[in-house]
């Protein structure tokens, strides 16, 4: 019997690789894409340039998109390859939206929920200037 | 009729206090400029850090995760912890896995010593500070070569956690 598989897309934001499950993403938009809500800083860090948006539904059902500078593919991953994160290392991020690690080429590659993330990251936008966490 | 025979060595055993070994095997890492040890039992292996993975949203202290035969690890970066500059990531550093209760974690470090006897009697108390890394040593000895601070690492471990977790 095969081992189940996961829908991975893996980008990049700066010169880190992260990873995300497909079915978050809606669409791959434009950087630059109207009539959306980007979030371009947040603590995967700031793409170099606004090559892409990966556009998800938010909690009012409006799209939202987490700009970043590449996509790199999609592929698919034995399920043994999505790892939770060391428990350790759990209790001590000051994010939910980093859900796990996908071992891709023997190297851990974050897993980012990105709804998640860009809910976090609106919430510290709009949050009084003194109460905002410094980007990672 | 005689009674029976009086043990009289079990007494004198029972009354003897055990005599303290004459050295504490500790496991010692060169951190923050100095050497620190903790209780040898800790660790189960030392390794060299593999390709690093940064996490976002980590502390400092936190500088990423490796995988070390298909499992992956957090590293714990105590100079970082205390305020310090943190131990340069080559790939020559090395990191001591360590278990404190329910987590493990690899501890990075300047330098790997490895096990060292200290005698018993070189023991002190630690100097009675409650700032930087002094809050977390249990003692201080000598093993002949210099002094080695003995630090209460699942202490130190908690303090990370704990210092992370959002009020």
């Amino acid at each position: 019997m095969s081992e189940p598989t996961s829908e991975i897309l893996t980008f990049q934001v700066g010169t880190r690789i992260y990873a995300t499950e497909v079915y978050d993403v809606r669409r791959i938009g434009h950087g630059t894409e109207a009539g959306l809500t980007h979030v371009s800083r947040s603590c995967l860090g700031q793409p170099l340039a606004s090559g892409r948006g990966l556009v998800v539904t938010g909690t009012d059902e409006m799209e939202q998109a987490l700009d970043v500078d590449r996509v790199l593919g999609i592929q698919s991953v034995p399920g043994s390859s999505i790892q939770p994160l060391p428990a350790f290392a759990a209790q001590c991020l000051g994010s939910a939206a980093v859900v796990g690690l996908v071992v891709l080429d023997e190297s851990p590659t974050p897993l980012i929920d990105i709804p998640t993330l860009i809910r976090e990251q609106l919430e510290i936008s709009a949050a009084p200037r003194e109460k905002r966490i410094p980007d990672a | 009729m005689a009674g029976p025979e009086e043990p009289q060595f079990s007494e004198f055993t029972e009354r003897t206090p055990a005599k303290p070994p004459a050295e504490a095997w500790y496991f010692c890492l060169k951190l923050l400029g100095g050497r620190y040890g903790f209780d040898a039992p800790l660790v189960t292996e030392v390794v060299r850090l593999g390709l690093l993975t940064r996490l976002p949203a980590a502390p400092l202290f936190l500088p990423g995760v490796f995988t070390h035969r298909g499992e992956v690890l957090a590293v714990l970066d105590i100079n970082q912890l205390m305020g310090q500059q943190g131990v340069p990531i080559r790939p020559d550093t090395r990191a001591a896995i360590i278990h404190c209760g329910q987590w493990k974690v690899a501890v990075i470090a300047e330098a790997v010593e490895g096990l060292v006897a200290i005698p018993t009697r070189t023991l002190q108390p630690p100097p009675a500070e409650n700032a930087g890394v002094a809050e977390f040593l249990s003692a201080v000895g000598n093993d002949g070569k210099s002094t080695i601070a003995i630090l209460d690492l699942p202490r130190v471990v908690e303090a990370a956690r704990a210092r992370s977790v959002p009020a």
